[in-house]
């Protein structure tokens, strides 16, 4: 039974910052962001959590932050998960209609379901998504099977796995906050959800959430989630070319790439020189500007290009008819959907969050940690129609991702 | 051919992780909250079994002795009695009719028997009975009868009882009275009284009519008023007459018929001018009068033998008739 008003918590642990959203769940169908916490990350390298209590000090200064907004404590959170230890496969397969008029029942759906996903994994691997993809009932799709005639049903799962220490850990992070994980999602499946509308879902479209540590990218095909992944660039990358590249610290390399940095080469004018500071300090000294644009524009195609890779032959782009959408921090570098366009073959754009999202975080930082919320409010207002669904969150979650 | 489903396991999910931490493992934030949580379930705990312990009393209460439950709470002793009368009643009065024990509670005190207890008496006409919890006080307010006429009861062999009647024909053994005052009031007479199962009497009716007449009387012709020694309603009940016997005339008939606000005024004021109408023309005292036949007015004096129509109309055009020629 849903109270009348519930309080959910979203956090991500990002390689640049932490993030945590209190949001107020009314009746199941009404979302209001009443917390935001927000801190620098520590301890969290690529995604992975490499220092636990460095980890846990920043992530619970976000977390009491965000406690204290919304003036009131969180009972659970959604947990936002992303790594390069993540990998995903599709395993298919398909059953005869046992019934003798071939009208399929869900029997038959729970049992191609379970096949489906009964891949086994190696030690220390575990689930964090089953995806499942349409039904195909003798070669045709169909998102609901129960009912109908025919003769072979066939059922196929994206399942995403990653290191259960990995993960383990994240959840200890949270856990030793006193705090329950209600739900581990996928970063790429938060920030998909929120950026992009179902119809764009169902066309086809695919989204890269460029962090600092991680890029994840998520496929959509016919309404679903057709392939994720996660590809180990992101921002810390360029701001590391251009450290090595120019002979800078970190953090002048850093402010260069945030103010002159761009996914495509802009400066026709080699001559052009920018100033690493601006400010006639002692050791302020000009660079080419094209040397900047040339190093973060190579960074940002070998990127873009890695997740092409990746995606291999999952992506067609007669069938990504709406391209590709940038979100996330790295998604700010100027140019990047051009890059992206160039890259993938399709039309790129930066992801606008809804229009109900306040501007204080309209910033595509913010889209993951607002999809988990999204999620949580999507996961709420339904509920499983048929016995065959369980009407856990995951549950939940797949008919969000497969609704057209 | 379809393959069982049973046979298929499923790989370990994240949700198989185990969530609890080592407490040493959390952060000093994770610690507290850890505590507060843990002091909140224990509260919630011995609030439920409070509630449920509280339940079960109430429960095994109610099946054993459900008189417990309407019991009040303990509460301090009854500190003092506030008494206000608008009459004649005092405290020792109070005192004896309510004859509250010493160290009373003013929570158990039955307000609803008091108050029967004082109503028994007859003279309080209406109690209020009120506790005053600030200073445990008991406050008691009476209004009281006023009485009308007076009665002279015997009963068996017991010595004679004077009772007073109030306006609303309650018979009741006035208290606190002046002896004065109580000898201004005419006696009744005609009336038979009957006793009420709680050693009373009930109400006398037609009460009302010679309230009215006394008052009227007293108003308007107080010397002739001062002399009714007794008020009979011998008649009442079967002509509407009240009929008063004064020192001075021996019976006067009113009626009691008509509205008694406008008629009774009329008829003292006729009897008013016949009296003095006699007196003028040094006529012998009236030995009976009549004002219940309407216009007419019968005079009877004392010397005389026949009863004729003196008056008729306004006073005013009244003449002497053969019969009473000292008129």
């Amino acid at each position: 039974m849903i109270s009348k008003t519930r309080l959910i918590g979203a956090v991500e642990i990002g390689t640049s910052k932490v993030t945590v959203l209190v949001g107020e769940l009314t009746r199941g169908r009404t979302l209001n962001i009443i917390g935001l916490g927000s801190c620098q990350s520590r301890g969290v390298i690529k995604g992975s959590v490499v220092d636990y209590k460095e980890a846990s000090a920043c992530t619970h200064s976000a977390l009491r932050s965000a406690e204290e907004g919304a003036g009131a404590p969180v009972a659970a959170v959604y947990l936002a998960q992303t790594g390069a230890h993540l990998e995903g496969f599709y395993n298919e397969t398909a059953v005869n209609v046992n019934a003798a008029d071939n009208c399929v029942s869900a029997a038959d759906i729970d049992t191609a379901c379970r096949l489906a996903m009964a891949k086994e994994l190696p030690e220390g691997r575990a689930v964090v998504h089953h995806i499942r993809r349409p039904f195909r009932l003798d070669g045709r799709l169909v998102p609901d099977p129960e009912h109908l005639v025919g003769r072979r049903l066939e059922a196929g799962y994206w399942t995403v796995h990653g290191s259960e220490a990995k993960i383990g850990d994240h959840i200890h992070v949270i856990t030793g906050f006193n705090l329950r994980v209600d739900e581990l999602i996928l970063s790429s499946l938060a920030s998909g959800t929120m950026v992009t509308v179902p119809e764009e879902r169902q066309n086809g479209v695919l989204v890269l959430d460029i962090g600092c540590g991680t890029t994840d990218y998520v496929l959509y095909h016919d309404g679903v989630a057709y392939q994720t992944g996660v590809v180990a660039v992101g921002g810390d990358h360029f701001t590391n070319d251009l450290s090595l590249g120019l002979r800078l610290t970190r953090g002048q390399a850093e402010t260069l790439k945030l103010r002159y940095g761009s996914a495509t080469l802009r400066s026709k004018d080699k001559q052009e020189k920018v100033w690493l500071n601006g400010d006639f300090s002692i050791g302020d000294r000009q660079f080419p500007r094209q040397s900047v644009e040339q190093i973060t524009a190579a960074r940002a195609r070998e990127l873009l290009e890695a997740v092409r890779k990746k995606l291999g032959p999952a992506f067609v782009p007669e069938q990504t008819p709406v391209g590709v959408i940038l979100t996330g921090g790295g998604a700010k570098l100027p140019g990047i959907d051009e890059a992206a366009s160039k890259v993938f073959g399709v039309p790129g754009r930066l992801g606008e969050p809804a229009s109900w999202v306040s501007d204080e975080l309209r910033d595509p930082g913010f889209s993951t940690a607002l999809g988990l919320l999204y999620f949580g409010l999507n996961s709420q207002a339904e509920r499983p129609p048929g016995g065959r669904r369980s009407g856990s969150i995951f549950q939940s979650l797949k008919r969000i991702l497969a609704s057209p | 051919m379809s393959l069982p489903a049973t046979n298929s396991p499923l790989s370990r999910s994240w949700k198989d992780i185990r969530q609890g931490v080592n407490p040493r493992a959390m952060s000093k934030e994770g610690r507290r909250r850890r505590i507060f949580a843990a002091l909140k379930f224990v509260t919630v705990c011995l609030l439920v079994v409070g509630a449920v312990w509280a339940g079960l009393g109430v429960y095994l209460t109610y099946e054993n002795n459900p008189a417990q439950l309407k019991d009040a709470g303990p509460s301090v002793p009854l500190k003092q009695v506030v008494f206000a009368a608008d009459g004649v009643l005092d405290r020792a009065w109070l005192d004896q009719t309510l004859a509250l024990p010493k160290n009373a509670s003013l929570m158990k005190l039955d307000l609803a028997a008091l108050e029967s207890r004082l109503l028994a008496s007859g003279q309080a006409q209406a109690v209020v009975l009120r506790r005053r919890f600030a200073d445990n006080t008991l406050v008691v307010t009476v209004q009281e009868r006023t009485p009308v006429a007076r009665l002279m009861v015997q009963v068996g062999a017991t010595s004679p009882r004077l009772l007073l009647v109030a306006r609303d024909g309650v018979v009741y053994e006035g208290t606190g009275y002046a002896r004065m005052a109580l000898d201004l009031l005419p006696w009744l007479d005609g009336v038979p009284l009957r006793r009420t199962q709680r050693h009373g009497f009930e109400p006398i009716a037609g009460m009302d009519r010679i309230a009215a007449l006394l008052t009227a009387a007293q108003g308007l012709v107080p010397d002739l008023c001062a002399g009714w020694q007794v008020v009979s309603l011998a008649r009442f009940a079967s002509d509407q007459e009240i009929v008063v016997h004064s020192r001075e005339i021996p019976e006067i008939i009113f009626d009691a018929r008509a509205d008694v606000r406008e008629d009774f005024p009329r008829q003292l004021a006729r009897l008013n001018h016949i009296v003095e109408f006699l007196h003028t023309r040094g006529a012998p005292p009236m030995q009976r009068v009549n004002f219940a036949l309407g216009s007419q007015v019968p005079v009877e004096l004392q010397d005389s033998a026949s009863t004729a129509p003196a008056l008729s109309g306004h006073p005013k055009s009244a003449s002497p008739t053969k019969q009473r020629r000292d008129f």
